[in-house]
């Protein structure tokens, strides 16, 4: 079943115009790869799935963006509640200047919830399922900026399932680290898609092939592409993906 | 950009061709041989064949390597299992080639080949294979299309010789003692003509995108 979808969405930074009519749809409980050369809308894309690109100034969007049936530009849609349901990990691990306990407390306190109870279930659950629990159970008090790379990827995973989040968008989140916290962060996509969708930019082919059910090649602000992985990186239709995806180009 | 890459593959490509004309080399031999033009050469396709299995280990660790490498995907990754997929092809075509090489000294009257057609099924097999290897660097679809609709004269050839030889056998010719060698070159044409038409469903395999590359591997019938 399609989560999302997009409709001729155009998005523009002033004049200039990064996104193009894209249509994409995304099922749900699926893992979507987002490849492409480097300015090319992979993250503007992957922000105004969740409206992030609200608070950049000079924006201009056009087309929709339908979420559980619902466009998320409607004026009804409670943008806050969106972010939410649509979270976001990005690129370099951004803990909070806290502790690893309130780091993931933070969303559902602002959702209003208090019982310390229901709070220590929550982190637990969160870090359980971000596979980071048995790493950091002893020191749940002590400052998040202390862990690991690895671990503080981690923790922004678990940061964002502790909302109850729908999809969780992710953009180059192993960047930034080594090749085994790498292969965590990808068990853990894998894991964790049977309850979520999960949507992530990379510039590794092979990440995308070990993880990715389907895959959509950007390219100057198009999808030219977007079909399985296994289509994309054996045999793509397209010229031009070929030539991505083989290194001919980008 | 991919420089190094591009011209690993051109080695790759180089091997290729030269693995196809030392078999083409073992077939004009036996084409000699076939025509009456003597048999001399006959005694050097036990080495080609040889050369042709050394080949073939150098293309299979090339393409090994390739894939540790570089992890082709896509093009690369097509031309490359396609590649080392058809050297198997072209090492069991230089082994046939042996095969009747083995033979024909046995057939004592050196005209009958080609009265029953085996020199012709021997050229026909060498344009398959020429023209398959060829599709291949060039990526050349229509050509290995062409190459595979060949097959069907080969094994027309093949059926014409097994008539004649039948005749041979049931008129009782004086030559009808070499009927069953006669036969089993015929029969060693015709395989190579599907280790042939299989190196161009390689190339199909490789170069045709409307084809499902994972999921229809090429049937060697
Ligand atoms: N806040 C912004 N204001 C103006 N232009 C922007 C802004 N963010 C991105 N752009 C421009 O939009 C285009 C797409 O950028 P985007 O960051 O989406 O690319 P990308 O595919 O994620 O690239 P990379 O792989 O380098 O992360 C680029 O030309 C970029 O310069
Ligand atoms: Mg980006």
């Amino acid at each position: 079943m399609t989560i999302i979808e997009t409709k001729d969405l155009d998005l523009w930074y002033g004049s200039m115009q990064a996104l193009k009519k894209i249509n994409l749809s995304m099922e749900e409980k699926s893992i979507t790869a987002l490849i492409g050369p480097s300015g090319c809308g992979k993250s503007t894309f992957l922000r105004t799935l969740n409206r992030m690109n609200d608070l950049v100034p000079g924006v201009r969007i056009e087309g929709q963006v339908i979420y559980n049936g619902e466009d998320i530009f409607s004026p009804k849609v409670d943008v806050n509640g969106l972010r939410y349901e649509v979270g976001m990990v990005f690129q370099k691990p951004n803990p909070f200047m806290m502790s690893i306990y309130d780091n993931i407390a933070y969303g559902p306190r602002t959702h209003g919830i208090k019982s310390k109870v229901k709070l220590d279930e929550i982190v637990e659950k969160a870090l359980v399922d971000a596979s980071l629990f048995d790493e950091v159970k002893d020191r749940l008090r002590k400052s998040a900026l202390g862990l690991s790379g690895g671990q503080q990827q981690r923790l922004c995973i678990a940061r964002a399932l502790a909302v109850q989040p729908k999809v969780l968008l992710m953009d180059e989140p192993t960047s930034a680290l080594d090749p085994i916290s790498t292969a965590k962060i990808e068990e853990l996509a894998m894991s964790l898609c049977d309850r979520y969708t999960i949507i992530i930019v990379t510039h590794n082919m092979q990440q995308a092939l070990r993880i990715a059910h389907k895959t959509a090649f950007f390219l100057l602000g198009e999808v030219i592409e977007y079909d399985t992985t296994e289509r994309i990186f054996s045999n793509p239709s397209d010229s031009r993906t070929e030539d991505y995806v083989t290194g001919r180009f980008g | 950009m991919r420089t190094r890459f591009d011209s690993e593959l051109e080695t790759l490509y180089v091997s290729m061709i030269k693995m196809g004309s030392l078999s083409e080399e073992a077939l004009s031999a036996l084409h000699d041989a076939l025509t009456g033009n003597g048999r001399s050469r006959l005694d050097s396709i036990a080495a080609i064949s040889h050369q042709i299995d050394e080949k073939e280990r150098e293309i299979e660790a090339l393409c090994l390597r390739l894939l540790l490498k570089r992890q082709p995907v896509a093009r690369d990754l097509r031309t490359i299992s396609s590649a080392m997929k058809m050297v198997v092809d072209i090492e069991r075509i230089g082994d046939n080639a042996g095969d009747i090489s083995e033979i024909i000294p046995f057939i004592s009257n050196d005209e009958l080949p080609a009265r029953i057609g085996l020199d012709r099924m021997c050229g026909e097999v060498t344009d398959m294979v020429v023209g398959a290897i060829d599709a291949f660097v060039h990526s050349d679809t229509e050509k290995a299309q062409a190459v595979l609709s060949s097959d069907d004269i080969v094994d027309n050839s093949f059926v014409n010789a097994k008539e004649m030889i039948t005749t041979m056998i049931r008129e009782g010719d004086k030559d009808a003692a070499e009927a069953p060698d006669l036969l089993m070159i015929a029969k060693y044409f015709e395989r190579m003509g599907d280790h042939a038409a299989s190196l161009a469903r390689w190339v199909l395999n490789a170069f045709d995108a409307s084809g499902d590359w994972l999921n229809n591997p090429v049937q060697v019938k």
